[in-house]
C-alpha cells in the first residue's frame, strides 16, 4: 500500500494527479482556441468549426463558380464547415438593410467601394480585429492605403476587379487592347456597354474619351456649361447597353457586338467560351478598378468562423488557387501569376501606375450628384441607343 | 309538399349550424390585411421619407419624391413609356386571344380539347423560360433569322432582339392565356344560334361579328384587357431582356432606385404611382364597360 491510498481501500486523488487531470482538461479546452483567433493548425480548427455553417456573398456568375472551386470548397474540406455561397451585384446593401436585426442574409459579403460606402453609412458591417491577421503584412500596401483609415478595420482585401476591354477579332480588325479603340469609327454600332453600373463606363469615358482625370468625374455636376465626360459618352455608338453578365455573354457569343466593356469577374469565362478570337487583359493605357474586399456583416452568429474565413482569404495557397481561375489582381505580393495574365501589376509601383481605383473618398464626393448623373446617363442612352 | 319545400328545412338546419357570413370572410380578410395591406402601408409610408446621399433613407414626411415622379421629364417619360407599352400589349393580346377563343368556341370534339391544351401552354412556362425562348428566336443568329434566310425572304441576317416588337411579343405571350380563358368563359355563355339567326336575317359575317358577337362578349374583352394591361404594367424582366435599351418602364425604374441608387423612398413613390395608375385604369375600363347600361352577359 502506498501513501496515496487510505486504509479503507477507497481511491483518492493525490494533489499531483489532480493537477495533471486539470492540466489535461485545460489543454483540451484550449486546443481549439488558436482556430478561434485565426492562427490554428488545421486539425484544431477542424474540431472547432466542424459542421458549422457560414453564408458568403460573392459576385454572381463566373466569379461565384471560381470562388467555390478555389476557395469555399477547399475551406470546407480543410475545416469540415458548410460554406453556402450566394450571388450578388448591387443588391447587397438593400438586402442587409431589409433583414431583421441579428439575422443578416449573409455572414460575409464581397464589397467594392460603392457598396462599402453605403453599408458603412447604414452601420451594416462588423469590424475585424486586424491584430489577429498577420497575413496583412504580406499584402501590397496599395490595397490598404486606397481605403480611408476609418474603413480599413472592416474586412480584408482579396484582390482587385477591373473594367476591361474585350475584343472579338473574328468580327473586327485586330487592334491593340485600348480604351481609345471604343471611339474608333469601325466599332460604331458594335460595342456592348454596361447600363447597370454605368458609372464605370462614365469613368472610362472621363479618362480616355474626354482626356480628363478622375477628379473631373468626381466633380461632375448636372447642367454644367461644359460637360466633356458625357459628350464623350455620347460619341459612343453601342450595339447594346447590357444589364448583366448573362446578357453580355449572350451578346458576345451571339455576335451582336465585337467590342465590350466587361468586368474581370466575367473575363476568363468569356474568353474561354468565346475561343481564340476573344482578347482581353489590362490595356496598355490602364483601367478602372474596384476592390474585392470581404467584410463581416453585423449580426452574424458565426463571428469566429467568419474571422477564420477572412484569414483564409489572405493565405498564399488560397490566392494562388483563385488567380488560376479568375482574372483578379490578388492582394498578396507573392502570388504565382498564371500565363494567361498579360501586364499583371506585380509590384506596388505597377499598381499605383496602372490601376485607377474608384476610391471611396471620390465616390463620396460624387454621391450628392449621383441621381442626376444617372438621369444624364439615361439621356445619353436615348441619344445613342439604336433601340 | 313539393320537393323544394322538402329540401328547405334541411338547408335551414345547415345554415344554422354554419357560422354567419362575416366569420367566413375573416380568414381571407386577415390574410389580405397581413399579406397585402400591411406591406402596402409600409410602402406608402416609405414614399414620404428622404434619401440622404450615400445612405438609404431617413424618416421624414415629405412630398418631394412624388413631386419628382410627377414633374421630372425623365420620370414622366418613364410613366408614359410604361402606359404606352402596356396599352399596345393589351390591345395586341386581347385581339389575338379573342380570335383564338372564338375559334375554339366554334370548335367541337377533339379539336377543341387540343386547342384548349395549346392555350394552357404559356401558363405552364415561367417568365424566365419565356425570355430565354424568345432570346433564341429573335437575334440575328436566331431561329427567325435563319428561317427567313432559308426561305429566301432575305439575304441578310435579321435581328429583332432589342426592339419594341420583341418586347410586345414577349409580354403578350405571358398574358395571352389568361386573356384567352377570360374571353372563352364569356363566349361559352352565348347561344351560338344567335349567330345563325343573324345570318338568316341577312346580316353579313362582319355585321354579325360587330353587332351581335362583340357586344355580347364585351364583358370578357374588358376583363381580358384589364388583365393584360395590369400584368404588363408590372412586368420588369421581359421588357428589360427583349426590349430596346431606352425602354425604361416603371418596374425597371423601381429596381434601379431600390438597388442601384439605394433610394428606397423614390422607389416606393414610383411603386405607389404605379399602383394608382393600375387602379384608375381598371376602374376606367369597368366604367366604360357599364356606361351604356348593363352587360349582356
Amino acid at each position: 500500500m502506498n501513501h496515496g491510498e487510505n486504509k479503507t481501500g477507497k481511491k483518492t486523488l493525490s494533489r499531483r494527479q489532480l493537477l495533471q487531470a486539470g492540466s489535461v482538461a485545460a489543454g483540451a479546452a484550449l486546443l481549439p482556441m488558436p482556430a478561434i483567433i485565426g492562427r490554428a493548425y488545421a486539425l484544431d480548427a477542424k474540431d472547432a468549426f466542424k459542421g458549422e455553417e457560414l453564408t458568403v456573398c460573392a459576385w454572381s456568375g463566373g466569379y461565384l463558380d471560381s470562388f467555390k472551386t478555389a476557395i469555399s470548397d477547399p475551406f470546407n474540406e480543410k475545416y469540415g464547415t458548410k460554406i453556402s455561397l450566394v450571388g450578388g451585384w448591387d443588391q447587397m446593401v438593400a438586402q442587409m438593410k431589409a433583414a431583421p436585426a441579428g439575422k443578416p442574409p449573409f455572414d460575409i459579403t464581397i464589397s467594392e467601394e460603392y457598396t462599402t460606402l453605403g453599408a458603412l453609412s447604414e452601420g451594416l458591417y462588423a469590424k475585424t480585429d486586424r491584430s489577429k491577421l498577420p497575413q496583412l503584412a504580406d499584402l501590397q500596401p496599395f490595397f490598404l492605403t486606397a481605403r480611408p483609415e476609418s474603413a480599413r478595420d472592416y474586412g480584408v482585401p482579396l484582390g482587385l476587379g477591373f473594367s476591361l476591354p474585350l475584343l472579338n477579332t473574328a468580327l473586327t480588325a485586330d487592334k491593340p487592347l485600348s480604351w481609345s479603340s471604343m471611339w474608333d469609327k469601325d466599332l460604331e454600332g458594335k460595342l456592348a456597354l454596361d447600363a447597370g453600373a454605368y458609372w464605370w463606363l462614365i469613368a472610362i469615358s472621363a479618362i480616355w474619351g474626354a482626356k480628363k482625370d478622375f477628379q473631373a468625374f468626381y466633380e461632375w455636376k448636372p447642367k454644367m456649361a461644359s460637360d466633356p465626360i458625357f459628350e464623350a459618352v455620347e460619341r459612343l455608338r453601342p450595339a447594346k447597353y447590357y444589364k448583366d453578365g448573362a446578357e453580355l455573354s449572350f451578346l458576345m457569343l451571339q455576335e451582336q457586338a465585337s467590342f465590350a466593356q466587361i468586368y474581370s469577374a466575367d473575363a476568363l469565362g468569356l474568353v474561354q467560351n468565346g475561343g481564340a478570337t476573344f482578347k482581353t487583359g489590362i490595356p496598355a493605357d490602364g483601367t478602372v478598378a474596384y476592390g474585392d474586399w470581404y467584410i463581416k456583416v453585423k449580426g452574424t452568429q458565426h463571428d469566429a468562423l467568419a474571422d477564420a474565413f477572412l484569414g483564409y482569404l489572405l493565405e498564399k495557397e488560397t490566392q494562388d488557387r483563385f488567380i488560376q481561375v479568375q482574372m483578379s489582381v490578388m492582394s498578396r505580393k507573392d502570388v504565382t501569376v498564371p500565363a494567361f495574365w498579360h501586364n499583371y501589376p506585380k509590384t506596388n509601383e505597377d499598381l499605383v501606375k496602372n490601376v485607377r481605383l474608384m476610391t471611396m473618398q471620390g465616390l463620396e464626393q460624387l454621391l450628392p450628384n449621383f441621381d442626376a448623373m444617372g438621369e444624364r446617363f439615361q439621356q445619353a442612352v436615348l441619344k445613342t441607343s439604336k433601340g | 309538399m313539393t320537393a323544394e319545400t322538402d329540401i328547405l328545412p334541411t338547408r335551414s338546419k345547415f345554415s344554422a349550424a354554419l357560422p354567419s357570413l362575416p366569420w367566413l370572410i375573416m380568414p381571407t380578410l386577415v390574410f389580405i390585411v397581413v399579406a397585402f395591406g400591411w406591406p402596402l402601408l409600409y410602402l406608402v409610408r416609405m414614399s414620404f421619407n428622404e434619401h440622404p446621399a450615400g445612405g438609404i433613407y431617413v424618416e421624414a414626411w415629405t412630398l418631394k419624391n412624388y413631386l419628382v415622379v410627377l414633374t421630372e421629364p425623365n420620370m414622366l417619360s418613364v410613366i408614359g413609356k410604361t402606359i404606352y407599352i402596356s396599352l399596345v400589349t393589351a390591345i395586341v393580346t386581347v385581339v389575338a386571344a379573342f380570335f383564338f377563343a372564338q375559334y375554339v368556341w366554334l370548335c367541337d370534339g377533339h379539336n377543341r380539347i387540343l386547342l384548349l391544351a395549346i392555350a394552357i401552354g404559356p401558363m405552364l412556362i415561367s417568365e424566365v423560360s419565356v425570355i430565354i425562348g424568345w432570346r433564341m428566336f429573335f437575334p440575328s443568329n436566331g431561329l427567325l433569322s435563319y428561317t427567313l434566310m432559308s426561305a429566301g425572304l432575305t439575304d441578310q441576317k435579321v435581328n429583332l432582339l432589342g426592339t419594341e416588337l420583341a418586347a410586345v411579343v414577349g409580354l403578350s405571350y405571358i398574358s395571352v392565356s389568361y386573356c384567352f380563358f377570360s374571353i372563352l368563359s364569356v363566349l361559352n355563355g352565348i347561344d351560338r344560334n344567335l349567330l345563325t339567326a343573324s345570318a338568316d336575317l341577312g346580316a353579313s359575317p362582319a355585321r354579325t361579328f360587330f353587332t351581335v358577337l362583340l357586344p355580347l362578349a364585351k364583358g370578357g374583352i374588358a376583363a381580358a384587357f384589364t388583365q393584360a394591361f395590369v400584368f404588363t404594367m408590372g412586368i420588369y424582366a421581359t421588357t428589360n431582356a427583349l426590349g430596346p435599351d431606352s425602354l425604361w418602364t416603371m418596374p425597371y425604374e423601381i429596381q434601379l432606385q431600390m438597388l442601384t441608387r439605394r433610394n428606397w423612398p423614390m422607389a416606393a413613390a414610383i411603386a405607389v404611382v404605379l399602383i394608382a395608375i393600375i387602379a384608375v385604369a381598371a376602374m376606367g375600363i369597368q366604367w366604360l364597360r357599364h356606361r351604356k347600361g348593363a352587360s349582356h352577359v
